[in-house]
């Protein structure tokens, strides 16, 4: 029965949501942890994503549809360069590294997540409701 | 109105092309492999869809007369329309997927394939339909009604739209089937 297969796809894109709204937490929450080299300093992630569409031109296929995260990326866009003389953290010349976390982005990415993961959840309700109306058939 | 345009205007929900209003282009022609054969009941969605596209007042016939299936289209339009909610589904999981193209399957193309190539016609009662083995549920890409830089093109808004559409036709053919088991029991009560 595919509606059974609506969880499954639903699910995995929650599970997608979730990790996506966790790297933005992630990244809100480290956007102003200064370190004294770059090498040491964070920097945004983000998840991949990658549709799962096992073979969906077959009418006997797509059990394992949805989507699936391939992993997740570190930004490479340049990190920024404070002068903070008074920090500890500052190298001899008084200048601290701070993550490239662009605050802006992630608040638009976190809203984005949360609209996706609603719909989803929508999404598995109504096919919960179709399911259900269907076992209460005849009765 | 009388029973038997109840039932043609029934049939007439229940096949109606839902989601038509969003454009689809056909999917790329794939090599013809070691396919499997379509699944029982798919096959059987098809033998009944052409039997609706040819005349409904058949469709309508079987569906009083036949004792084995009393349920006429809805059994295989619920198949359908799960389906169709599976691939809806699927797109909007996809939604923020770069890339991904979004699909959809045509209700209008399976009965026009089904009418044309392929399916025998069936011109006695006795005949069994024939179906196209290639049948593949008319699964096309959906063409995007606006360009996103990533090449996804998942209209999330109109997928919605598009799977409280399916959910909707989805619950009339289980309320025409409700019906008529309703009606099939109190025959047998005979109350």
């Amino acid at each position: 029965m595919s509606l059974f297969n609506i969880f499954n796809i639903a699910g995995s894109a929650l599970n997608a949501q979730s990790l996506r709204l966790n790297t933005t937490a992630s990244n809100m929450a480290n956007a102003n942890s200064a370190a004294s080299s770059s090498g040491e300093t964070y920097r945004a992630r983000e998840p991949v994503f990658e549709p799962l569409l096992g073979d969906a031109f077959d009418p006997n296929g797509a059990a394992d549809v949805g989507v699936k995260v391939t992993g997740i990326v570190e930004s490479q866009a340049p990190l920024r360069h404070e002068y903070q003389p008074g920090s500890p953290l500052a190298d001899a010349d008084g200048y601290v590294f701070l993550p490239n976390v662009n605050v802006v982005e992630e608040m638009a990415n976190m809203i984005s997540a949360s609209r996706s993961y609603q719909t989803n959840v929508e999404v598995m309700e109504a096919s919960k409701r179709m399911l259900q109306q269907t076992l209460a058939l005849g009765q | 109105m009388g029973w038997a345009g109840k039932v043609s205007r029934a049939i007439d929900l229940i096949a109606a092309p839902g989601g038509r209003t969003l454009p689809l282009r056909p999917t790329p022609t794939r090599p013809k492999s070691n396919k499997p054969a379509p699944e029982p009941h798919f096959e059987f969605l098809a033998r009944s869809s052409q039997a609706c596209s040819q005349s409904s007042l058949r469709t309508e016939q079987a569906a009083m007369s036949n004792p084995i299936d009393p349920f006429g289209i809805h059994t295989q339009a619920l198949a359908l329309r799960g389906r169709r909610a599976e691939v809806l589904a699927t797109n909007l999981a996809n939604a923020d997927t770069p890339g991904y193209q979004a699909r959809d399957l045509d209700f209008a193309a399976v009965l026009a394939e089904q009418g044309d190539n392929g399916a025998l016609q069936v011109t006695d009662t006795r005949h069994l339909g024939g179906t196209d083995p290639d049948f593949n549920f008319a699964l096309r890409y959906r063409e995007p009604l606006q360009a996103s830089l990533d090449n996804n093109t998942v209209d999330v808004q109109a997928e919605r739209a598009a799977f409280a559409d399916n959910t909707m036709r989805y619950q009339a053919s289980l309320t025409f089937l409700n019906g008529r088991i309703r009606g099939l029991m109190s025959a047998l009560r005979g109350e």
